[in-house]
């Protein structure tokens, strides 16, 4: 079930009154969220619906264990059993194709006898957002920065919540398991800033990243001998734009969905492409999953207490993960791992050469220091984030160093220029998040309510008539 | 055992306080659907079309074609069709080319 489907529009409605209905009553409520979640999960492949069920009791037996103990040794013994299912799992379905394919590759080059059976086995959505969600819970509580829930009903619904479950923000426990505890709690939040989010998303999904998708990053990738330099480029910049604007429309319909029920969730996105440096884009892209990578194995690995090189070590094997965690494919390994020694090697530049670190606040003397050194880092930095895309994108490494041996080529531009203006669009779309939009979800909001159906009905006519027939699933599904 | 994480909501619950507040939202919900259902009510009626046949695509269309023929009296699918007609069918097809 994709957000901006019909289906959806009736599966919310329905979820959206019964559960201001029950929501006083959190005896009801609770089986009806969790039954509502499980329809939303099941309805893309009912068998996987055990997996998330396995998923949940497997973790909160483990949280519970680890709460009734105080002995340091059997917490461990509970907290490895926990990581050991969850991440097995993950790996079983995610990875094991990979692994298998690459090892019998492997064997075959050092001309060693291997047999592994190959399995076909399908991906179930969002198993890498729930995983770690559910991760991010027993190792909380293992940490004592977090005691369990009190029912298992609670962690079930907070690790199934339907409008988070299949592509992120992957929220923590502590932040949205009290909310769940306690809907009764729960308010109407913030309509402005609600239907802002949704209809943003709307648009982000249906009219840019649909579009680019269709017009210019699928056949520039399936074909990419027959552009040249200047249409390579600007496929690339769509692509920028598209993954930016699918991605981030699902994480900001998310969110607005969790503020009409109620729910506050955390921001996912952040004007990504204005960063300066690349730890600031990481503080700025996919915040709920750099966060995570962060606090649950940058900083247990030591992060940048020990050595400068085991820092740099830290940085490479978190990126590299962030990597592995986006797909099984090496194009995802060579991403992060781009992304990694860039980062280590902005740290040794600021750390050896530069007084100041390069996203630190600018300095108010002259133009230069305010505008030209913030812009030229702005624009070296996208066309670095540009670069991996190539690899991120490609279905294998060679692909994408086809595609770039193509940028020697010159010839004529072919992209019209109705193209170039919806990749301009997208790319601005990005300041339209967070606290820049707070004036109009405010004038929004000041609307009577008839006014504030009216004009966000007709600004989704609008979204819908200008975009692509049928709704393409997004991106980060596939993660 | 309870959660101890801090929770960010007021802890009184007053019924009163919490169905004024709820209320506009509600219909603002409502009346998005109804317009939007308005507006777009031959694009839904196509989208039901082409649902399986079977008993659930017969109800939806019995129960959404007097909606659709409604809003079409009233002109107001006009709206849609002027945009997807002056602005989206120039973007749909719009592609790079080699």
């Amino acid at each position: 079930m994709l957000f901006p489907t019909l289906i959806f529009a009736v599966f919310f409605i329905i979820v959206f009154s019964l559960h201001w209905v029950l929501v006083s009553r959190p005896h009801l409520w609770k089986p009806f969220m969790l039954g509502a979640s499980y329809v939303f999960y099941g309805w893309w492949d009912w068998r996987f619906l055990g997996l998330i069920a396995a998923c949940t009791l497997a973790s909160h037996l483990a949280a519970m264990a680890i709460a009734r103990n105080e002995r340091p040794a059997l917490r461990r013994l509970f907290l490895i059993m926990a990581l050991v299912f969850n991440l097995g799992m993950l790996g079983f379905f995610k990875y094991y194709g990979f692994f298998t394919i690459s090892l019998h590759q492997l064997c075959r080059g050092l001309n060693i006898p291997c047999s592994l059976p190959l399995l076909d086995i399908l991906l179930p959505v969002g198993i890498s957002f729930f995983t770690f969600q559910a991760l991010s819970y027993v190792v909380d509580v293992y940490r004592r920065a977090m005691t369990p829930a009190r029912r298992i009903i609670d962690f079930a619904v907070y690790l199934a919540f339907f409008p988070q479950l299949v592509a992120g923000p992957i929220v923590r426990a502590r932040d949205l398991l009290p909310q769940v505890a306690h809907p009764e709690l729960c308010r109407p939040m913030d309509i402005g800033r609600a239907a802002g989010l949704i209809l943003m998303g709307l648009f982000k999904k249906i009219v840019i990243a649909n579009t680019l998708a269709t017009t210019i990053v699928e056949p520039v990738f399936a074909h990419p001998s027959a552009y040249g330099a200047p249409d390579i480029l600007l496929g690339i910049y769509a692509y920028a734009v598209q993954i930016y604007c699918d991605f981030s429309a699902y994480s900001d319909m998310a969110i607005g969905l969790c503020l009409l029920l109620g729910f506050d969730i955390m921001l996912n996105f952040n004007a990504p492409y204005f960063a300066r440096s690349l730890q600031e884009f990481w503080q700025r892209w996919h915040i709920s999953l750099s966060t995570f990578i962060r606090d649950y194995l940058y900083f247990p690995m030591g992060g940048s207490k020990l050595s400068e090189r085991k820092t740099y070590r830290n940085l490479i094997v978190s990126f590299l993960l962030a990597g592995l965690w986006h797909g099984a494919n090496w194009t995802f390994i060579f991403w992060g791992l781009l992304h990694g020694v860039y980062r280590a090697a902005e740290r040794f530049v600021e750390t050896r050469m530069l007084r100041h670190p390069i996203s630190g606040p600018i300095p108010a003397a002259g133009f230069w220091q305010r505008f030209g050194r913030p812009f030229l880092e702005r624009f070296w930095l996208f066309h670095f984030v540009c670069l991996t895309w190539f690899f991120f994108r490609a279905e294998t490494i060679q692909d994408a160093g086809t595609m770039l041996g193509q940028m020697t080529q010159w010839t004529k531009p072919l992209a019209p220029p109705l193209l170039i203006a919806i990749i301009i669009t997208g790319f601005l779309t990005q300041f339209g998040d967070g606290q820049r939009m707070r004036r109009g979800w405010n004038w929004f909001a000041r609307l009577n309510p008839v006014g504030q159906g009216l004009l966000a009905a007709i600004i989704l006519t609008v979204i819908l008539a200008l975009g692509p027939a049928g709704v393409a699933p997004f991106i980060y599904f596939q993660f | 055992m309870s959660t101890n994480t801090v929770n960010r909501h007021p802890k009184q619950y007053d019924p009163l306080q919490y169905r004024l507040k709820l209320f506009p939202v509600v219909l603002a919900v409502v009346s998005f659907y109804i317009f939007a259902a308005l507006f777009n009510a031959n694009g839904i009626k196509r989208n039901i079309e082409l649902m399986k046949y079977g008993r659930a695509r017969d109800i939806c269309l019995s129960l959404f074609s007097p909606v659709a023929s409604f809003s079409n009296r009233l002109g107001l699918t006009k709206f849609r069709a002027m945009i997807e007609t002056s602005a989206g069918d120039r973007i749909r097809n719009e592609k790079i080319n080699p």
